[in-house]
């Protein structure tokens, strides 16, 4: 084990652990007298849900036993995510069970078809999105925000009040803040928390009360910080910067891994963490229209999702991230059938071949069995790096 | 949400539009500076000759001599701290063809005072700018959503800011120069003085109830400068739905701007930094674009841009826009 490794496992890990593996939380969202509303992707601006008084879920699942379910009744060359999510969906098992709504952003092909899976069972909206995200292409957004604004009223009975949104901004916004310290404090090397307890935290987020999450997380970083008062600094640790399709609880396989091989995933641009709550709304003026702009504009224009035109920006956000995390190595995770990201590792890899950083890109999917393969693959990845 | 930079900035419009318009009661006398003299309007164009009908207010307008690059208007009488705009007094000393001796050390401390602070004039200092700051809070607290203007209007907004610019100048030149007769130019003399819409409200907030609105009105050839008179009240009035949409055709801001760039007041992006989240161009007044396109260059400094640092107050990247005044940082985003 490396020495980077030597820390302790923070206490308040048992939270995260309790809320992702117990059926706590699920009890608390069938007693929750208020709507759930499952969304997909990380396009769904969540304040919205917040202001309609409803629980927004993330739905996108990583369950492998849910995929064999799905490829008994849809062709088995769609990608594991959305396999696995309609696999749970049929067995109405996991967050499904609980949904009143779905909202489904229409990112890549397998999704857009989804919709017309779900919206037989369940009352499903599909978001439109445009197909680039820049500045140009915002009124295309919003105007299909409106239009799931319009639904989610509908469906609610409520009108959207611009005093609710605006609360809801807020109190989002509080807990992006505690999320972005523990963010920064995987800058410190050695890093205080490893890859694996940071995704836990992270996707707890998925479905869990947020303000309590918040809480929680207040507290971890605080715990944090005293261990890496205490950690000695010489570290030998290596730094891996995770990109690609989404890592998603309980498919933790890759990252088991990767930090069994004795290095740290420290960073990462996964819309599956990260991604998810890092962006934050600024709201230039609060009327109904300027907050709805701004809560557009942070869903739609930072992402990094392949499924837009240009990944220039994707490619910028690794290229900071590896500078600014002081990463060794850049591991990119292709989700086997998922296109949109096998596609953008090309440009990927060429780029970065030209800035001399190291480079390994894992293809798999939610199976156990390529487990060996993996290993020796990120083993020797680790062997070059230490090398350098 | 908190908005520092917004908050000061807030506050020191706030003081010097108070200084500007009103501070000349604390001070009992006139100051006058040997090396920036009092210059003198050539007779026939006093304003007292040019509204014989009007009491005539008092020559010297402000407590000191100064002219600042700011817009406001030479018929807010007696209460200002300063004489206000430098663009009334280029081109009213071209009219009157002031001696050099006496023109140029004006022209020189316009000079020093745009390139310490560039456009900081426009965003933190002119009284104008503040009015209709005044008109965008309110539309804030009514909740009414703004508006913005397509590029193209964008581009001929400041391409009209420099014709204006180019007329003033050109006029002031043919009146100097006998070209017309006396009565043309004193006509043209009442347009040049007709597209600054501080005119038509500063005297009546400052208690000189007699404006160039008057001239417009009571001017038997009035046609042009009622119309004139109209279209700049309006785009100060605009400024309710679009953001300083006067600003956006500002004369004094087109010169201004000139200075913008490689003077004292800088605007930096770490462009690493940047997630191209848009903030920074959703904000600007100016709805200017190159801060959330820019990839490369550290420099973000473009003519035009008031320096209201709104970008550097609303961008969430900590230190990835910064506001350097020469190489000590004044703010930074975050």
């Amino acid at each position: 084990m490396n020495s980077g490794n030597n820390l302790l496992r923070p206490e308040a890990m048992s939270y995260y652990e309790r809320i992702l593996t117990s059926d706590f939380r699920f009890q608390e969202l069938e007693d929750s007298e208020k709507k759930v509303i499952g969304v997909f992707c990380n396009f769904v601006p969540l304040e919205i849900i917040y202001a309609l008084d409803c629980i927004p879920v993330r739905l996108c699942a990583g369950d492998f036993s849910a995929v064999r379910l799905g490829e008994e009744i849809y062709p088995r060359d769609i990608c594991p995510l959305v396999k696995s999510s309609l696999g749970l969906f049929h067995a109405q098992e996991g967050l499904f069970k609980y949904c009143d709504l779905i909202i489904l952003p229409a990112p890549c092909d397998a999704k857009k078809k989804m919709f017309e899976i779900l919206k037989e069972e369940i009352p499903t909206v599909l978001l439109e999105l445009p197909h680039e995200n820049t500045i140009e292409h915002l009124g295309d957004f919003i105007w299909g925000i409106k239009k799931l604004v319009r639904e989610l009223e509908k469906f609610c009975g409520v009108p959207l009040e611009r005093k609710r949104l605006h609360r809801a901004i807020e109190s989002v916004r509080e807990v992006q803040e505690d999320f972005r310290e523990l963010h920064s404090i995987r800058k410190n090397s050695p890093s205080p928390i490893t890859g694996r307890d940071y995704m836990l935290v992270y996707q707890a987020s998925f479905f869990d009360d947020l303000k309590r999450w918040a809480r929680n997380t207040g507290v971890l970083c605080r715990e944090l910080h005293r261990n890496n008062q205490m950690a000695s600094k010489e570290s030998g640790e290596t730094r891996i910067l995770l990109s690609g399709a989404p890592l998603i609880w309980p498919n933790f396989k890759l990252l088991d891994i990767i930090e069994e091989a004795g290095s740290k995933v420290v960073a990462d641009e996964l819309c599956s963490a990260t991604r998810w709550l890092y962006d934050l709304v600024e709201v230039d003026e609060f009327s109904f229209e300027g907050m709805l702009e701004a809560l557009c504009a942070r869903y739609l224009l930072p992402s990094v999702c392949p499924c837009f035109l240009k990944s220039d920006n994707r490619t910028e956000r690794l290229l900071a991230l590896y500078k600014e995390f002081n990463c060794d190595g850049i591991i990119y995770h292709s989700l086997r059938l998922c296109q949109l990201h096998d596609i953008d590792s090309v440009k990927i890899k060429k780029l970065l071949k030209g800035k001399d950083i190291p480079f390994l890109q894992i293809y798999t999917d939610y199976s156990q069995e390529d487990q060996e393969q993996i290993k020796i693959r990120i083993e020797a990845f680790m062997e070059i790096l230490k090398k350098r | 949400m908190k908005r520092p930079i917004s908050k000061v900035r807030r506050t020191v419009q706030l003081l010097s539009f108070l200084l500007l318009v009103y501070g000349g009661v604390l001070f009992k006398k006139q100051f006058t500076v040997s090396w920036l003299p009092y210059v003198k309007a050539t007779p026939g164009f006093r304003v007292a000759e040019r509204l014989p009908h009007l009491i005539t207010p008092p020559e010297q307008a402000g407590v000191f001599d100064f002219f600042l690059p700011i817009r406001s208007s030479p018929f807010a009488r007696n209460t200002g701290l300063f004489r206000g705009c430098f663009l009334y007094f280029l081109s009213e000393n071209i009219t009157y063809l002031t001696p050099l001796g006496q023109f140029l050390p004006h022209v020189v401390f316009y000079i020093i005072c745009v390139f310490l602070l560039g456009m900081l004039w426009c965003g933190w200092i002119c009284p104008l700018g503040y009015l209709q700051d005044c008109l965008a809070m309110l539309r804030r607290a009514l909740h009414i959503p703004q508006l913005r203007v397509s590029e193209l209007w964008q581009k001929s907004f400041h391409i009209f800011a420099y014709v204006q610019l180019g007329l003033i100048l050109i006029v002031a030149l043919l009146i100097a120069f006998p070209v017309f007769s006396w009565e043309s130019r004193k006509q043209l003399f009442n347009l040049n003085s007709q597209l600054n819409p501080g005119d038509y409200i500063f005297p009546y907030i400052t208690g000189f109830n007699h404006s160039p609105i008057e001239i417009a009105v009571t001017n038997p050839l009035s046609l042009i400068l009622k119309i004139t008179m109209i279209v700049f009240l309006l785009f100060l009035l605009a400024s309710f739905f679009v953001k300083v949409s006067y600003c956006r055709i500002c004369p004094l801001g087109a010169l201004n701007g000139f200075f913008n760039r490689g003077g004292g007041i800088s605007i930096e992006k770490e462009v690493s930094k940047c997630t191209c989240c848009g903030s920074c161009y959703l904000t600007c007044p100016m709805q200017f674009k190159h801060i959330y396109l820019e990839k490369e260059k550290r420099n973000v400094d473009r003519t035009f841009c008031i320096r209201c640092f709104r970008c550097v107050d609303i961008c969430p990247e900590s230190g990835c826009l910064k506001v350097k005044f020469f190489k000590y940082k004044l703010f930074q985003s975050g």
